[in-house]
């Protein structure tokens, strides 16, 4: 099963860069490598760039392009949906809630970082694969309409590593 | 266990639709899927009725008997469901019901259906819809009481007899 | 997925924070759980929809509101609520909500343009607009800001004051001004409660609010009805409102004064009138003999080729009416309130309610009994408020009245911008108004982009949002915390908690926060209590509750909900119309003064078919929604996506028009198409369109490019044709247009 997880830098990464559109606030390990990584740190340099392209992805009010939230991406689309109820529940039984508490817990940031925390601590597999098909897989759709719609190279490269995500753990999963 | 049924006025329905709003938030029913509907009836001397449809949970439901996997059931209250674990999609129950009241999610790929809120009912208390009806139009209560006070056919609707359905109308207006 | 103990056991026991995690981001963004299971509670507040406001109780789940049903006990809603209110969560966890203060990047502005916005924070946005307004107001005079708001709530009227802000407009002239600057002068104000119950015989002039479906006027008309009363619904097409009639009698648009001059003639004549409330408490004796001459020649004969009504029939109603002393409630907010020959056919109504005399009485129009919670200016006094100067945009000085009772004008807001006053206005403040809500919206958007600084606080991305510099997030009512009494069931005060019963989402901000907000830094003497604070909202609200006799605290009142104060209903003796020795006035001197009519004439609509032109173009608000506000809530679109053109089938074949077909509708000042719905339920002269449709801004999900916008075929008005018109109520005339139809 280990083999299987995806990296806890990946999460770490692909978490962070959700939650956050300045990439100076986003930690990357000295050492760490591999593209997310890689054009976090380039992104720092220069990060106006990245904080209009998240707003323009994420929040644009004319018009989002992908939204962060896993509620929206339902059959009826909404805030605070069944999504947010459920992803309540599975951090509260781990004795966690999100910080901000008034935006949705079913941010596919926080989501993936809560991933990260369960696979870091040794939570069994089953339990794992449960989270993940409750609340990770959904990000398929996400993911490709990132890599459709994202025009800087940071979050094609997140989409790519979201990807590589959902692949490893759609195997554990099974 | 009390047998229940639905009694629609028109001359009280004001098109408000709450008892659709009630419905899909008491069940949380996804866009797309309408349980209860208002529909607006003209005929072609221009007289209009609304009316409120679903599920009338008829006594012989067509609807049960055209369904190739008996996903279709009962419960003590006479109000019927379907199971949506065995429901295979083939919308046989939807070509055979006369008031259009099985509805078909994309997103699950099976049937739904008014189940007549069981959770609602066991606990004293009236389906959403009927709850929240703000005039009266829309009523529920024992079968036995709904018989009394209505009657079986109304212009405008189609409601064949053959069905056996649990819903009355009002065609009495309002006084002088 | 069940955890079983087993599972949590092996996370570690203490949880997920007993060690640091790996790389640190985990606890950034979560904490330790303050609970292990939801909390789920039911809380009183009320809808924000429409002005009845009605009584909810919400249950909410963690913070969520689940379920939204009425209130019992609630004077307005009755313990119901309408689809709309009912719908209320979906509309308030839209996903396409704004969620942050957002500014332009793109300077090109229009309906197409993608504004490039980006997020900023409250401070940057409140430190721009504070800026750029107080520069306006230094280099260009208070005449250069534009504030499009209602003048509520209290604080924003404060802050709008203090800066010596000319020009407020508002939509009101579309709704209810005529009608309050005719009552004002007639029976002294709001007459605007109305006791169905109660009432003997009722007559609804276009009236149209069981179908729009605002619940105390649904459950006081069916109230009526149960008991038998005869209510005569007066309509250009077929509506739920007369369906609930005992008699629907279908007029041609526009032509309810030349209806209500007839009864009151009938009244007059064969002397069907409250003879003792006339003589106490009008000025009827006064002025008997102009006003007998004075309606002499509008009989119903005369009346009956004007309005399509059979002499007999009008003739009838009048004798009913005046046998039963019957009601005929204000048109506030109906068809009739849209035509330039309003301001005529108000006074015409609240005539047939004096001689009713069933002004302040039982079974009649009254003035609602409220708690009196006290505004901001008189729990902190605040300094004298600079004079106001500077040309007021929307020509509304030219309309004494109007500008008398402080409504309107968006009819005639495009012009001053565009023609009158060119590149008057730099900077424009916009209160959750959409250009759709103007008669030629387009006209409207060409206006805006003449404005260097947009400001637009909402809750919705809509059109208007798309063409500001800078977005501010606005909270719903679930959100907010308020006083609300009940103005229409009012016959003794109650007053109803609205409270937040969610916290506010994102970055979303009460009103009351953003003027404090702007008023700290463009006016700070303004803005601070007696003892030098800075004025807080919360702090504010507990003291109006004491003041009001509400609870010690804001904080006891709303745990009490509702709070009531029954009293037995003591009708008014003395009135307060002004100058008017505290009588009611039939006969207005102030009117003749200002050199309009005293007594209302018959006025023909502004706009009459023509060869060109051959029918009555009438817009409506469905039930459905609220205005152009609640498209994309995605119940509320589900039932009803989108808008279509109502047409009857005679007039259809005529054009070769089908069910269905797309239907070309041009006006003299624009064209639409929609698809046609033919129904027997209009006249054969009428064409009918709902309002609230045409979104173009792409990021309403549900409601971006459906339907159509009816206020492309509305003409929109200078003050000079209103006063040519006497339309001195000042009208917004939004159903008075003509169209021509045919097969797209």
């Amino acid at each position: 099963m280990p083999d299987s997880s995806p990296s806890l830098l990946a999460l770490t990464l692909a978490g962070q860069a959700l939650l956050q559109s300045d990439p100076n606030r986003i930690a990357v390990p000295s050492g760490a490598d591999g593209p997310l990584a890689g054009q976090i740190r380039l992104a720092q340099a220069a990060p106006d760039a990245v904080t209009q392209e998240y707003t323009r992805l994420f929040l644009n009010p004319a018009g989002v392009e992908c939204h962060l939230w896993q509620s929206v991406h339902a059959a009826e689309p909404r805030l605070f949906g069944p999504a947010h109820h459920s992803a309540l529940e599975w951090f509260r039984r781990f004795g966690a809630e999100p910080q901000q508490s008034n935006e949705p817990a079913d941010h596919l940031g926080l989501l993936l970082l809560f991933y990260a925390r369960l696979i870091e601590e040794g939570v069994p597999g089953d339990v794992t694969g449960a989270y993940f098909n409750d609340h990770i897989a959904w990000a398929a759709e996400f993911t490709s309409k990132l890599r459709q719609q994202a025009r800087h190279p940071l979050y094609l490269a997140l989409a790519r590593e979201i990807q590589s995500i959902l692949a490893s753990g759609g195997t554990q999963a099974m | 266990m009390p047998q229940y049924g639905w009694l629609l006025d028109p001359k009280r329905c004001v098109e408000c639709r709450a008892c659709e709003a009630a419905c899909k938030q008491w069940n949380k029913v996804p866009f797309g899927v309408r349980l209860r509907q208002v529909r607006i009836y003209e005929s072609s001397a221009g007289k209009v009725s609304a009316l409120a449809g679903a599920c009338n949970h008829c006594d012989n439901a067509w609807c049960m008997k055209a369904c190739p996997v008996k996903a279709i059931w009962r419960n003590a209250n006479g109000a019927l469901s379907i199971d949506g674990g065995k429901c295979l999609g083939c919308r046989q129950c939807a070509a055979f019901c006369p008031y259009q009241a099985p509805q078909w999610n994309e997103d699950l790929k099976v049937m739904q259906k008014c189940d007549q809120c069981p959770d609602r009912v066991e606990a004293g208390q009236l389906p959403a819809c009927a709850a929240l009806c703000p005039t009266g139009a829309l009523r529920f209560a024992t079968w036995d009481d709904i018989k009394e006070t209505g009657v079986a056919r109304i212009d405008n609707v189609s409601n064949p007899a053959g069905t056996r359905p649990r819903i009355r109308f009002v065609v009495a207006g309002f006084p002088g | 997925m069940a955890i079983t103990r087993r599972h949590l056991f092996q996370a570690g026991g203490a949880g997920l924070f007993a060690a640091p995690s790996a790389f640190g981001a985990f606890e950034q963004y979560l904490q330790p759980a303050s609970r292990s299971a939801a909390d789920v509670r039911k809380l009183v507040t009320c809808c924000g929809f429409c002005t009845p406001a009605c009584g909810m109780q919400v249950t909410v789940q963690d913070g969520v509101a689940t379920f939204v049903e009425g209130l019992p006990g609630d004077a307005h809603g009755a313990g119901h609520l309408c689809g709309k209110g009912t719908s209320s969560a979906n509309f308030f966890y839209d996903p396409d909500r704004l969620k942050y203060p957002m500014k332009r990047t793109n300077p090109r502005r229009g309906l197409d343009d993608d504004p490039g916005f980006v997020r900023i924070s409250w401070t940057e946005a409140l430190d721009t607009i504070a800026e750029k307004f107080g520069g306006y107001i230094k280099n260009h005079g208070a005449e250069s800001l534009l504030f499009l708001s209602r003048n509520s709530p209290d604080l924003l009227t404060r802050l709008i004051n203090a800066l010596g802000i000319v020009n407020r407009v508002d939509h009101n002239d579309i709704c209810f001004t005529a009608d309050q600057a005719v009552r004002k002068y007639t029976t002294g104000g709001k007459t605007w409660c109305e006791d169905f119950e109660n009432a003997r015989y009722i007559v609804l002039f276009g009236w149209d609010l069981v179908a729009k479906n605002k619940i105390p006027a649904v459950k006081g008309i069916l109230a009526a009805r149960q008991k038998g009363v005869k209510v005569i619904h007066f309509s250009t097409n077929q509506t739920a409102t007369s369906r609930m009639a005992s008699e629907y009698i279908p007029v041609r648009p526009g032509s309810d004064p030349a209806i209500a001059l007839a009864m009151i003639n009938v009244m007059l004549t064969e002397n069907l009138f409250d003879q003792d409330f006339v003589t106490k408490y009008t000025n009827f004796h006064q002025y008997e003999s102009e006003i007998r001459s004075h309606f002499a020649p509008y009989t119903p004969e005369w009346a009956s080729p004007l309005c399509d009504v059979p002499a007999d029939v009008i003739r009838r109603i009048g004798q009913e009416f005046g046998r039963a002393r019957g009601m005929a409630p204000a048109y506030k907010k109906t068809l009739t309130a849209n035509y330039t020959n309003a301001t005529q056919m108000s006074h015409a109504q609240v005539i047939l309610q004096i001689l009713g005399g069933t002004i302040d009485r039982e079974g009649g129009n009254y003035f609602a009994r409220t708690h009196s919670v006290p505004g901001v200016d008189t729990v902190y006094p605040r300094p004298a408020n600079p004079p106001k100067t500077g040309r007021r945009i929307d020509g509304r000085d030219k309309l004494f009245f109007v500008n008398d009772v402080d409504q309107g004008i968006f009819a005639t807001l495009a012009d001053g911008m565009l023609r009158r006053y060119p590149g008057m206005i730099k900077g424009a403040f916009i209160n959750a108004y959409d250009v759709k809500g103007f008669p030629q919206p387009l006209r409207m958007v060409e206006a805006l982009k003449t404005v260097e600084f947009i400001v637009t606080y909402d809750f919705l991305p809509s059109d208007t949002v798309m063409l500001s510099d800078i977005v501010l997030p606005s909270s719903h009512q679930f959100e907010s915390n308020d006083i609300i009494t009940r103005n229409f069931n009012a016959k003794y005060p109650q007053s109803v908690v609205r409270q937040a019963v969610a916290a506010p989402y994102f970055e979303a901000r009460g009103t009351g926060n953003l003027v404090i907000e702007l008023g700290k830094r463009l006016c700070p003497d303004y803005f601070k209590t007696p003892d030098g604070a800075w004025i807080s909202g919360s702090t504010l609200l507990n003291e109006k509750t004491k003041r009001a006799g509400l609870g010690e605290t804001f904080a006891e009142f709303r745990a009490k909900g509702i709070v009531e104060s029954p009293a037995p209903f003591v009708p008014r003796t003395n009135f307060t119309a002004p100058n008017a020795g505290g009588k009611c006035q039939i006969y207005v001197p102030q009117f003749k003064d200002k050199g309009f009519e005293p007594l209302p004439h018959w006025h023909l609509k502004r706009e009459q078919p023509s060869a060109a032109y051959p029918y009555y173009f009438v817009t409506y608000i469905p039930g459905t929604h609220r205005r152009n506000t609640t498209q994309n809530c995605s119940i509320l679109h589900e039932m009803m996506p989108t808008n279509q053109v109502t047409i009857h089938p005679a007039t259809a074949a005529r054009h070769g028009i089908r069910e269905g077909d797309p239907v070309r509708i041009s006006s003299r000042v624009g064209a639409i198409e929609l698809p046609a719905r033919l129904s027997r339920t209009v006249r054969e002269d009428v064409v009918l369109v709902p309002h609230g449709f045409g979104h173009r801004s792409r990021s309403l999900g549900n409601a971006a490019n459906k339907g159509a916008r009816d206020g492309d075929l509305i003409p929109d008005l200078t003050p000079e044709e209103m006063l040519a018109l006497m339309d001195f109520g000042g009208s917004g005339a939004i159903m008075d247009a003509v169209v021509n139809i045919g097969r797209a």
